[in-house]
């Protein structure tokens, strides 16, 4: 079920009780165009939905007017009783008063209608194959080959109205490799090469040492008695400490080679994976000295060193915080928040509950974080820390048309996703 | 005394919280609200709410505040929230408690200096009572118990219902790992074979109350007749002595039935308990989740007809919801949305739950799911009003419904006059996390401002 029809709008609009005004939804048939961001060269997971055959050139524009008592434009602004016309999957208008096309179809929502919610980290879907622990160094590889569309993950999060992804490799190698931005819906890679990851994560190396070493030597080890000395015994992954690794990335930075040399001039962005105080220190003076530009993720305590990230330049990516989580890392958003610091929420390991983003989102509002600050976390400000900012995270003309139909203000935990469209199509609500 | 001053006031007051530790005596408090969410479901309009020695007094349009009365105006008022499973307070070692038995109290596990900061955050995110519950790690937990949250309250102070409920767990993972499906269902007759013992020692010692009392009247006409026969008797006892000694026998003096007294059962605290439990005196909450435990657990129960049981987690239990519903079995649910990190008893753990069941006409609690994150209460609600439940019977989950379930209705949970105050004052709905709590009260006493 790639492609929702708009007479799925009919059911929608009949069990929602929305209602249409006009159009036959049986002529507006919308296609997405080719996408123009993207090289001409498919990627790997757009291979696995595109059929053999060419496609057909896409029919005659598909129009669909949604007027929504409030929207939210996802760059801090509101509007009442705005109304947003998708054209060909993208945004051709938004405002109030916009003129309504009367022979095309409207959707009347009575609630909020936003921009599909970004989560800017995760290991969504990938089944595992986001690290590799023989080696520390893997700088070329691109996540974007292990995306599975069809992974429940990405279902799960279309239900929760997050409508794009940021996956990303673990920090158990030095440099895990590029990121990408996917849709939950559709199999769209957005951008192949979102960051570089870079690790500072001393327990995710630590970690990865430690699987190399049982994996390979856990028998000889053990008979030799010299399963807990590290060193040679590792099996051959270096470096194995952490002041090891750091140097090791200062020598990629020193003279840089394919994407340490993208990230070095600024194309590609980094993504260091830091999750102590002292290691979000040491990733910021990292990015300071190399003049690159990016993002820590990780970094409960990330607004304990607010002044740090904002010196370095750098956005946060936090979360998602569990039930239970520290009262601390909360109460940090407000202060990056305060110091202007960019953060955006992380979605987390696969299977972890979509719901934890919008929740971290709203339990952040509880400990005093700007509601408006708090929604651009997950919108607009989630997009431009995902570098996908032209496409994703505002309603702006010739946006994507990742929109989410809310009961209400998305902030209040208790609203409800109503409807989710990606790409100007229906993918989650009514009668889908 | 304080019938003394609500009779001098004219007030109608149900006879309670005269033995409560930690109310506001002698302070009086007026709230004016919007909006005054009296139980899920009712409203009035511009009220003021009277509070006086920690008690709702009177609840009506333009009350006229006592000298020295504190006066809070806020836009909407409703009852503390009340979290019906939680280890707040708790001990960590008590609460998973493995040993436990019937008779342990959960009480006794408490430690409040420890977690005075958590009890703070809890009370400052409105949650004003909660169900401790330890033993977490046996079959039989013991009693849980229902307690205030007020740091400020030490120890017992903080006891609202010391034996709220009799806690079990069917089918957990113990000691890390998950037993098979035979080891799950035993448990169950484990459960069973317990409430079954408490039964009939309660019936022995209905039995014995009943023999000895029998025993008593034989002994006392036996005593009469005696009296009456005195003379005869004391010759008819000569004669048998002197016959005795020219035999050369030993004299054995006559004995009577009477003189085998009734024994007295032995004193065993822990059929004590779950004899409490059989004869419905305190709720059975039974944590248990997946289908096959529950299937059992509803038919052994079945033919104890005073038992009340409650079911807690229940991940499954939307399988059983025809039987739930029919037996009037609430079900406390945890709507916490979860990492791939979790106990395999909650693999099929869906945030729709509380919605489902509440639909399925089942009644829905909800609860912290035996942790301490009480102070998460409200947002966990509103995950499950999120996931489809309806808003106020998600508000009863977190308030009424569960002061009632543990007998505790009559004093907490709702606002209405005789009903200890225990009240939040916020800018919006209670179940809109955007909405601040700018009071808490708890026995008529400030306790958070914001």
């Amino acid at each position: 079920m790639r492609r929702t029809h708009l007479f799925s709008l009919v059911a929608l609009a009949t069990a929602s009780g929305v209602v249409i005004a006009a159009g036959d939804p049986m002529a507006s048939e919308a296609t997405l165009p080719p996408d123009p961001l993207l090289p001409p060269t498919a990627s790997p997971a757009r291979d696995v939905e595109t059929p053999p055959e060419p496609e057909p050139e896409p029919p005659a524009a598909g129009i669909l007017q949604i007027r929504a008592a409030e929207v939210y434009l996802g760059d801090g602004n509101r509007i009442e009783d705005g109304v947003v016309v998708i054209e060909n999957g993208r945004i051709r208008n938004v405002g109030r008063g916009v003129e309504i096309d009367s022979s095309q179809p409207v959707l009347e929502h009575d609630g909020v209608l936003t921009a599909g919610m970004v989560a800017c980290h995760s290991w969504a879907g990938t089944r595992g194959e986001n690290h590799d622990s023989t080696r520390s160094m893997l700088p070329e590889a691109r996540i974007a080959y292990t995306f599975h569309p069809e992974h429940s993950d990405f279902a799960n999060a279309v239900k929760a109205g997050i409508t794009s992804i940021v996956l990303a490799p673990t920090g158990q190698n030095l440099a895990g490799g590029k990121t990408c931005v996917v849709k939950t819906a559709g199999g769209e890679v957005v951008k192949k090469e979102a960051h570089l990851a870079l690790s500072f994560s001393g327990e995710a190396l630590r970690q990865a040492v430690q699987q190399f070493f049982f994996f390979f030597n856990a028998e000889t080890a053990v008979d030799d008695g010299l399963e807990n000395t590290g060193g040679p015994q590792n099996g051959g992954r270096y470096p194995t400490s952490y002041s090891g690794s750091v140097a090791a990335l200062d020598a990629a930075m020193a003279d840089p080679q394919g994407a340490f040399a993208a990230a070095a001039n600024g194309t590609l962005p980094v993504l260091l994976e830091a999750w102590d105080r002292h290691e979000v220190a040491r990733a910021a003076a990292f990015a300071k000295k190399h003049g690159l530009r990016g993002a820590v993720r990780g970094a409960p305590l990330a607004g304990e060193v607010a002044g740090v990230l904002k010196d370095a330049g750098l956005g946060a990516i936090v979360g998602p915080f569990a039930v239970g989580h520290a009262r601390r890392s909360l109460d940090g958003l407000a202060d990056l928040s305060e110091a202007g610091v960019p953060f955006a929420f992380s979605l987390g390991a696969s299977g972890t509950d979509p719901s934890q983003v919008r929740m971290s989102a709203a339990m952040a509002v509880g400990a005093g974080v700007d509601p408006v600050a708090a929604w651009k976390a997950l919108s607009s400000d989630g997009a431009r820390l995902a570098g996908v900012e032209d496409r994703v995270g505002r309603l702006e003309r010739g946006m994507d048309a990742d929109l989410v139909l809310w009961s209400g203000d998305p902030m209040n935990l208790a609203t409800r996703v109503k409807a989710v469209f990606i790409g100007g199509e229906l993918v989650h609500g009514g009668m889908q | 005394m304080l019938g003394v001053a609500l009779a001098a006031s004219g007030l109608v007051l149900a006879p309670l919280s005269f033995n409560n530790p930690g109310f506001a005596e002698g302070e009086s408090l007026l709230i004016r609200a919007e909006r005054v969410i009296v139980r899920p479901g009712v409203e009035l309009e511009n009220q003021s709410i009277l509070v006086q020695d920690g008690v709702i007094v009177a609840i009506g349009e333009g009350l006229a505040p006592p000298d020295g009365a504190r006066e809070i105006n806020g836009a909407v008022v409703c009852a503390g929230f009340v979290d019906p499973w939680s280890a707040l307070g708790l001990d960590a070692g008590a609460a998973r408690d493995s040993s436990a038995s019937a008779a342990t109290r959960s009480a006794d596990g408490v430690d409040r200096w420890s977690h005075a900061h958590h009890l703070e955050d809890a009370l400052r995110a409105g949650v004003t009572s909660l169900r401790v519950q330890g033993g977490g790690g046996a079959v039989i937990s013991g009693y849980g118990s229902m307690m205030r949250v007020d740091p400020s309250l030490g120890g017992d102070d903080a006891l609202l219902l010391d034996a709220a409920n009799m806690g079990a767990t069917i089918g957990l993972p113990r000691g890390g790992r998950t037993r098979d499906i035979f080891d799950r269902v035993s448990e169950v007759d484990r459960l069973i074979g317990q409430i079954e013992s408490g039964r009939k020692y309660r019936e022995s010692a209905v039995e014995y109350k009943y023999e000895l009392e029998e025993w008593q009247k034989e002994i006392e006409e036996k005593e009469k007749e005696l009296e009456k026969d005195f003379k005869k008797a004391k010759k008819d006892r000569e004669k048998d002595k002197e016959k005795a000694e020219e035999k050369g026998k030993e004299f054995k003096e006559k004995k009577y039935k009477e003189d085998k007294k009734p024994r007295k059962p032995k004193y065993d605290e822990d059929s004590e308990a779950m004899a409490r439990v059989a004869d419905g005196e305190v709720p059975l909450v039974v944590q248990s989740h997946r289908y096959e435990e529950l299937r059992s657990l509803l038919e052994k129960t079945e033919s104890y007809d005073r038992l009340r049981v409650l079911v807690a987690g229940g991940t499954e239990a939307l399988l059983h919801a025809d039987e739930l519903q029919a037996r009037g079995v609430p079900v406390i649910v945890w709507p916490n949305p979860m990492g791939p990190a979790r106990g395999d008893e909650y693999d099929g753990h869906e945030l729709s739950l509380a919605a489902s069941l509440d639909e399925a006409g089942v009644e829905v609690l909800i609860g912290s799911g035996g942790s301490d994150t009480s102070r998460e209460l409200r947002f966990l609600a509103a995950l499950a009003v999120s996931h489809g439940l309806d808003p106020d019977a998600a508000l009863n989950a977190i308030t009424l419904g569960a002061a009632n379930a543990f007998d505790v209705g009559d004093r907490i949970g709702s606002v209405e006059r005789g009903k200890d105050a225990d009240l939040l004052v916020l800018d919006g709905d209670p179940l809109d996390t955007t909405a601040r709590i700018r009071f808490v009260v708890s026995q008529g006493r400030v306790v958070v401002e914001h």
